[in-house]
């Protein structure tokens, strides 16, 4: 299905929580909507499923205002925060209950049913559940049984909020993992919402950063990572640090050296240049910047090391091999591979 | 013996429990529960005990007697399973809604459990008697008489019941998913099916105790009951006032009876609703 926002907004009371959010989401597309809390993303979702009927702009499911839609007849299907299963019902129960809710001359046959569910109960690996209770089930059986459930009506839209967000590390890595294979097979127009830009990144196709309830940055995973359009997005997307520079013809000076080579788009005067650890290198000799090595902390294969720019101008953050021989205290020169400066109109202020 | 052992052994043998003040506790409301609750129905048995076979007989084939228990337990019945539609529905609005008015609305449904017995019953008797405003106007209006009937009584033991079934049902609703109810819209359920499937079940266990609470209170309600009752024998009186009628007699035994049957039908009607009570708790998972 074909969903259009143009120009929503939602207030609540004095406050804007969605400001004006267009988007155009294409048939098939597995959306991931980032931001951290308060961002409005969650809001967003619900303008989506029908939850929240007073905004301003409109909605548009397959070109028709979805504002006419009942709840009923929108053909979404939602997967709560929490999950919001039917406590006193059976897993199977559970998931059979969109197809039971038909009449007329959608209604199924208890047969057909049967076998609907039990496609659905493989689909979400819980053979052997089905007489379970949702009290008797673990946070990711519980999400994969509201994940069926909502499949189960063949919804044309599918909306999944904060899915991963109370589960465990490992669990949340294996079923984003199976939630980007079960869209695979149904090619259904899926948006979830997360504040992990991991699994915004890994899972999506495309990425929506949102920030005080507008839209950042709307792109492929690649183009947010490394491309980000404004500080907020760099900094929410991975590792930052920040450099005050100097700007001067387009080009990057901390201090008396030229910092990265390629001009900037950005006007004469101070700026802060913001940083990711790769962009960071360390080099024997002519070096651009000293620095002393005041931390390191093991992140898988290799160790982020925090360095202080010696003389105060703040700390910047490197990767280096776990193995290399670096102690705190130690003083050496890094030279900047990359890196961006801002214009004054894509600067946010740090969360 | 090994002295090093023996703290083990002993600990081994009784377990501790993490929370402190068993024994007091429990000492406390067995005495407690002896002297308030036991002692006085032993004596209501010894004191019917005196009545033979036949006095029994006798007792319970008046059948001033069998009317006045059907009155009472009918009426009770009838009173808790109104209360079981209109608690579920005010409760509903209390919770779930912000309206001006709802704290008084809220205030209101206490008045039952705080108002005197009988001055309740001497308003609801003064409105609904054939000569009162509304009982008046439902006379002529439907052809129906309300006070001095047991329509009347069951009227009280609905008033009197009705803050049972709020109070009950109020928190367990409060608690209710209310994001289960619109999980129900989105996968396609009406308003009567998300009713019928998703909150009644839930609040199913609530709605037995609320039933119990209900009927256990209007069973033995005689405050609010006897100025509307009219207490015309085998028509509209009910059996707590025939236990005081016949302890005017002085017939201390034919009193006893009465209240001994009350006493038996009570306690099987709270057992059994205990069993369905369970019953539906294992059926929709909360066991």
């Amino acid at each position: 299905m074909k969903l259009q926002l143009e120009s929503v907004t939602r207030r609540f009371g004095h406050r804007t929580v969605v400001d004006q959010v267009s988007l155009d989401i294409m048939s098939g597309q597995l959306v991931g909507v980032l931001g951290p809390s308060g961002s409005g993303k969650t809001t967003l979702l619900r303008l989506i499923a029908g939850l929240e009927t007073s905004y301003e702009g409109r909605i548009l499911f397959d070109g028709l205002d979805a504002s006419q839609l009942s709840l009923q007849a929108r053909g979404v299907g939602l997967v709560f925060q929490q999950y919001a299963l039917f406590r006193h019902m059976r897993v199977f129960e559970n998931v059979a209950f969109g197809l039971r809710a038909r009449s007329g001359k959608s209604r199924l046959s208890s047969v057909e049913i049967r076998r609907r569910v039990n496609e659905l109960i493989h689909l979400v690996q819980l053979e052997g559940f089905e007489d379970r209770f949702p009290g008797q089930l673990s946070g990711g059986q519980k999400q994969r049984v509201a994940l069926a459930r909502a499949l189960a009506v063949e919804p044309r839209l599918l909306l999944l909020d904060e899915p991963f967000g109370a589960l465990d590390a490992m669990v949340r890595r294996d079923l984003r993992r199976w939630l980007r294979s079960v869209h695979e097979r149904t090619g259904r127009t899926t948006i979830f919402v997360t504040h992990d830009q991991e699994e915004a990144l890994e899972l999506a196709d495309r990425v929506i950063v949102m920030n005080a309830g507008r839209v950042e940055q709307d792109a492929d995973p690649d183009r947010i990572y490394d491309d980000p359009a404004s500080s907020f997005v760099f900094e929410f997307i991975g590792e930052a640090s920040r450099v005050p520079v100097q700007i001067r013809d387009g080009l990057v000076w901390f201090r008396d050296r030229k910092l990265i080579s390629p001009r900037v788009e950005a006007p004469d005067g101070p700026a802060v240049l913001h940083l990711r650890p790769e962009h960071v290198r360390r080099v024997e000799g002519e070096g651009s910047i000293d620095v002393s090595v005041v931390a390191g902390r093991r992140i898988g294969p290799r160790r982020r090391l925090g360095l202080e720019i010696r003389g105060g101008f703040g700390r910047l953050e490197m990767d280096a091999d776990a193995a290399a021989p670096i102690r705190i205290g130690d003083q050496f020169r890094v030279e900047i591979t990359g890196g961006r400066v801002y214009a004054p109109s894509q600067l946010r202020p740090p969360q | 013996m090994n002295l090093q052992a023996s703290p083990s052994l002993r600990s081994a043998g009784r377990p501790r429990r993490s929370m402190p003040g068993f024994g007091l506790s429990l000492g406390y409301s067995t005495v407690y529960l002896s002297f308030v609750v036991l002692l006085p129905m032993a004596a209501l048995a010894a004191s019917a005990a005196r009545l033979d076979f036949e006095g029994w007989i006798k007792v319970l084939s008046d059948d001033r007697v069998i009317s006045a228990l059907k009155l009472s337990f009918g009426s009770a019945l009838f009173a808790a399973c109104v209360n079981l539609v209109f608690g579920p529905v005010c409760a509903y609005a209390l919770v779930h809604f912000r309206f001006p008015g709802r704290r008084a609305l809220d205030a209101l449904v206490d008045i039952p459990f705080a108002l005197p017995t009988a001055v309740a019953g001497i308003a609801l008797a003064s409105l609904y008697a054939p000569s009162g405003p509304m009982g008046k106007a439902i006379l002529e209006l439907f052809g129906v008489q309300v006070g001095y009937t047991p329509l009347g009584v069951t009227l009280a033991l609905i008033f009197v019941g009705l803050p049972f079934a709020v109070r009950t049902l109020q928190p367990v609703l409060r608690d209710l998913d209310g994001e289960a109810e619109l999980a129900a819209a989105l996968l396609g359920a009406d308003r009567p099916r998300i009713w019928r499937r998703v909150i009644i079940p839930s609040l199913a266990p609530a709605m037995v105790t609320a039933f119990a609470l209900s009927f256990a209170r209007g069973a033995g309600e005689y405050g609010s009951v006897i100025f509307i009752a009219g207490n015309f024998p085998r028509l509209s009186e009910i059996a707590p006032l025939l236990i005081i009628i016949r302890l005017e007699e002085n017939n201390y035994a034919g009193a006893s009876a009465i209240a001994v049957v009350m006493l038996l039908v009570s306690l099987s009607c709270l057992v059994l609703i205990n069993l369905f009570q369970a019953l539906i708790r294992r059926r929709l998972g909360y066991a």
